[in-house]
């Protein structure tokens, strides 16, 4: 017995009924065989990154499974065969599974977590316009959002109001976005030395 | 300006990040430029333990379209 993890896209465009039709007969399929589904989740509807078969949309589904290797074959003929399917990825699951309640944001303790919903938070044209201001000159910026850290956690324990909450995540986000441009500031003097060398 | 140049350190050693998870694209996208390109290790920090399975992650998020694979203007 193994733990595989498989990743699928529905097409969204077909009706509720035939989408969980789709979802549920991939679960039908490991648990005949002797599988045992160790963890579901229906991601829902998301943008794809790139078009597939003309779609932009697209309905995820994560399954982690413990299961004989023969299910593999089996299941790549399903997904081939079911027309809806538009994606799969099947993988050996490496990781901890006791932490699998958790996703997507595991394998992301305290300030790592925090900065990827605030940034999500955002809506998408401001995160690029923002990321490209901060790589034209991240040095000042650098500088200038570092007593903010200091502030920024004394309010966050007291401040019940909402204004203050949003307030707290626009300063992490700028501070780590200081952060992300740090190493590329200082990549270019580096960079000469090892041609120097 | 010495002081700038300060030795850039693994984001999931510093994190204590063991398993990095190709579905959380939020967190992969800042190892990717706006080409959407992966961040080369001499310019992220990240040692090579990490960046090689931030690389497999990042193109298995490619695969089911969570992240591109080349892009205008990514971000």
């Amino acid at each position: 017995m193994r733990i595989y993890e498989t990743t699928f896209i529905v097409n969204p465009q077909t009706d509720d009924a035939s989408i969980d039709r789709d979802v549920t007969s991939v679960f039908n399929l490991i648990t005949a065989d002797g599988g045992k589904i160790v963890y579901e989740n229906r991601m829902g509807t998301r943008r794809l990154a790139y078009p597939i078969q003309k779609l932009t949309q697209g309905y995820y589904t994560t399954l982690v499974y413990e299961s004989e290797p023969e299910i593999l074959p089996k299941l790549e003929r399903h997904f081939k065969l079911g027309e809806t399917y538009m994606r799969h990825l099947t993988i050996r699951f490496e990781g901890d599974v006791s932490k699998l309640g958790q996703i997507p944001e595991y394998g992301a303790p305290g300030e790592h977590t925090r900065d990827g919903r605030s940034r999500d938070d955002r809506p998408s044209d401001e995160k690029g316009v923002e990321g490209r201001r901060s790589e034209e000159k991240p040095a000042p910026e650098a500088t200038a959002t570092e007593p903010k850290v200091e502030t920024e956690t004394t309010p966050t324990t007291e401040a019940p109001a909402v204004t203050a909450e949003t307030e707290t995540t626009t300063t992490e986000s700028d501070v780590k976005q200081a952060d992300d441009t740090a190493p590329i500031a200082t990549n270019p003097p580096e960079i000469t030395e090892e041609d120097e060398l | 300006m010495v002081k700038m140049r300060r030795r850039k350190f693994c984001y999931f050693c510093e994190n204590k990040i063991s398993y990095i998870d190709y579905k959380d694209e939020r967190s992969l996208r800042r190892f990717v430029n706006e080409r959407g390109k992966i961040i080369p290790r001499r310019t992220s920090g990240n040692c090579a333990k990490h960046q090689r399975a931030l690389t497999t992650s990042i193109k298995r998020a490619r695969m089911i379209a969570m992240m591109a694979f080349e892009s205008e203007s990514y971000r």
